[in-house]
């Protein structure tokens, strides 16, 4: 896992995000385990209902990040929509 | 280092596909391609040692052929492995090669039993010893697949195991071509098996578990954790196991191999693996009516049964061992079970200095 | 240095150890009187069968019988077996060893009756016929190619009590001969 190329997906879903407002942020990228830890900043959102639902946006965010890293990994997002997982 | 080779020389076609065919008339392949070992490529394995080119690591069963480094060095250049896997290979041979991991038998059984390496230590991903996803088979690392191969070729060619002739298997399985895989330390919430077996993290280290089989398990139904281990051990304590054979339940272990992604499920209920083990060993029993009146005469006068009529897969905890390893798919682990009379060995790997 | 069409590979084997091989002890005296060694393991109850009636006909020809049951091979256990098998192998006269019906208790059947030889004891290893070669093999290979081998008929665990006991009668004289067991 090249943590370049993870950034580069989550600015790619940040990007997107930032359309309506929110963000996502890349905590960890640790090759080692192939944990991947993103979260997403609603702070800046005035219409919740406007950002990507949590379980599409996750799959998304997966999505974005297998165009561009070879070999299996686990994704981590924390979206204060969803309990037990804090957003930043 | 100077290295005076001893090993019987011969010229060969400069051709792969002859070397194959010579292989094969001369008993010393095991079937598949195998690498020329000329004296270029095993003197640049004998440079990852420090030991002497005559030194002698022991002498393999069945045939008690003596395994000078000169010789394993041969064996591992025909496996394909790279020089920096070779002081693997000769942990490897050190491991089974302890009293108590009973090469003698091993080597004779009719079972199909075979040294299977488990890897621990910094070097996994150098040696490309695949730990994730397919890491007993599919991966394809280098490491992997040639370090277990060499051994194989040792016993083989040194030790003189052959199928049908010196070697009793009747079966055999598909680790007697070679089996080589690591643990994902990292994505273990326990301490490593080589820790847990008195290595430094720093270290590394070749275990050699006396393995029948791989012995899969599946689940998509449980979410409980202890439920699931539950099923897990119930599944360990099959009747035909060799544990429940005809011996005291004494000697070998049963490994567990763990997928990270039920390892932190498990972990979250039990942060201590001797707990994981404990809670492990209370279920791996079946019940003495489970077996037929014949087989429920032999395990009671080997004192197999307590009191409440169970018959435990193992005498201690401490013959589970949990591991690591494998993909981020989930739904499975898989059961190395025990060939029994053997207790797995493990041995740090020794280089050669930097020049 | 190799011609254009051929490379010099090293071969990598090896020839097992040459050894003279131990010579193999006979009793060459009647039994009576004898201490007459007879080791079964815990796994077959087939040969725990036989051996005692065989060790009823010892006693009734005026010999004794010195028994001992090995249980493991490795482990605590495993230590404690061959140290009892090596206490056994100097107490006894000679000693008839069991059993070899799987490879590596036929294994440990031939190294358990090389205990014996060691201490200049006559043996007889038992295995059951599918194992001779591999008796033989086994004993070739530690140093003792002359060892004694009596073959059972293959397979012996399952049979009835009856059988195993038309065995034992049948194969008992068969011991003592090959022993060198005089009448």
């Amino acid at each position: 896992m090249n943590v370049a190329d993870v950034e580069a997906a989550v600015e790619e879903m940040g990007a997107l995000l930032r359309l309506d407002g929110a963000d996502l942020q890349m905590l960890d990228a640790n090759p080692k385990t192939a944990r991947i830890v993103v979260a997403l900043d609603m702070t800046g959102v005035e219409c919740e209902d406007c950002v990507i639902a949590p379980e599409l946006l996750e799959q998304m965010i997966s999505d974005a990040v297998a165009r561009r890293v070879r070999g299996e990994f686990e994704l981590v997002l924390r979206d204060p929509r969803r309990g037990g997982g804090a957003g930043v | 280092m100077t290295h005076a080779l001893t090993s019987e020389r011969v010229e060969v076609a400069a051709d792969g596909e002859a070397l194959y065919e010579l292989s094969l008339e001369g008993g010393w392949g095991d079937g598949v391609p195998i690498l020329a070992a000329t004296d270029e490529r095993i003197l640049a394995m004998l440079a990852a040692t420090p030991l002497a080119t005559d030194h002698v690591i022991g002498a393999l069963p069945p045939q008690y052929g003596v395994a000078t480094v000169e010789l394993v060095a041969v064996n591992a250049v025909m496996a394909g492995c790279q020089p920096a896997a070779f002081p693997h290979v000769l942990a490897s041979l050190e491991a089974i090669l302890t009293p108590e991991w009973n090469a003698f038998g091993l080597t004779t059984t009719t079972s199909s039993v075979f040294p299977m390496l488990i890897v621990n230590g910094p070097s996994r991903d150098d040696l490309q010893i695949d730990y994730r996803a397919g890491c007993m088979g599919g991966a394809g690392g280098r490491g992997s697949m040639t370090i277990g191969r060499a051994l194989a070729l040792c016993l083989r060619n040194i030790g003189g195991q052959r199928a049908g002739e010196t070697s009793r298997c009747v079966f055999g399985q598909p680790a007697r071509f070679g089996m080589c895989f690591g643990e994902w330390e990292e994505r273990s919430p326990w301490p490593s098996l080589a820790r847990r077996r008195g290595f430094r993290p720093e270290q590394d280290v070749v275990t050699a578990h006396g393995g029948k089989g791989t012995f899969p398990l599946a689940d998509i139904n449980n979410d409980d954790p202890h439920d699931l281990l539950h099923l897990i051990a119930k599944s360990l304590a099959f009747p035909l196991s060799n544990l429940y054979l005809g011996g005291t339940g004494e000697n070998g272990e049963v490994v567990l191999a763990i997928n990270p992604i039920w390892s932190d499920r498990f972990a979250a209920v039990f942060p201590a693996v001797e707990s994981l083990q404990e809670y492990l060993w209370d279920h791996a029993w079946q019940p003495i009516d489970l077996w037929p009146a014949g087989n429920q005469e032999i395990l009671r006068s080997n004192g197999r049964v307590d009191d409440d009529g169970r018959v435990s897969l193992v005498r201690r905890p401490d013959q589970i061992v949990p591991i690591v390893c494998g993909g981020l798919g989930s739904l499975h682990a898989i059961a190395l079970p025990s060939f029994g009379e053997s207790q797995m060995q493990s041995a740090a790997t020794v280089t050669a200095a930097p020049s | 240095m190799t011609s254009r069409s051929t490379i010099a590979i090293r071969l990598p084997t090896t020839r097992p150890p040459a050894t003279e091989g131990a010579p193999a002890f006979t009793v060459d005296a009647p039994i009576a009187g004898k201490v007459v060694g007879l080791r079964t393991d815990l796994a077959w109850r087939s040969w725990k069968l036989i051996a005692r009636e065989w060790a009823e006909s010892i006693h009734l020809a005026g010999a004794t019988t010195l028994e001992i049951e090995t249980v493991a091979q490795v482990g605590k256990e495993g230590h404690d077996d061959r140290a009892a098998v090596n206490a056994w192998s100097e107490k006894v006269d000679f000693g008839i060893v069991g059993l070899g019906t799987c490879g590596s208790c036929t294994s440990f059947s031939v190294y358990d009756a090389v205990a014996l030889e060691d201490h200049e004891k006559p043996s007889l290893v038992v295995v059951c016929s599918e194992f001779e070669t591999h008796a033989r093999n086994m004993a070739r290979f530690i140093g003792h190619p002359n060892l004694k081998v009596l073959v059972l008929p293959y397979p012996l665990e399952a049979r009835p009590a009856g059988e195993l006991l038309e065995i034992a009668e049948e194969y008992y004289p068969q011991a003592l001969e090959l022993l060198g067991v005089q009448a």
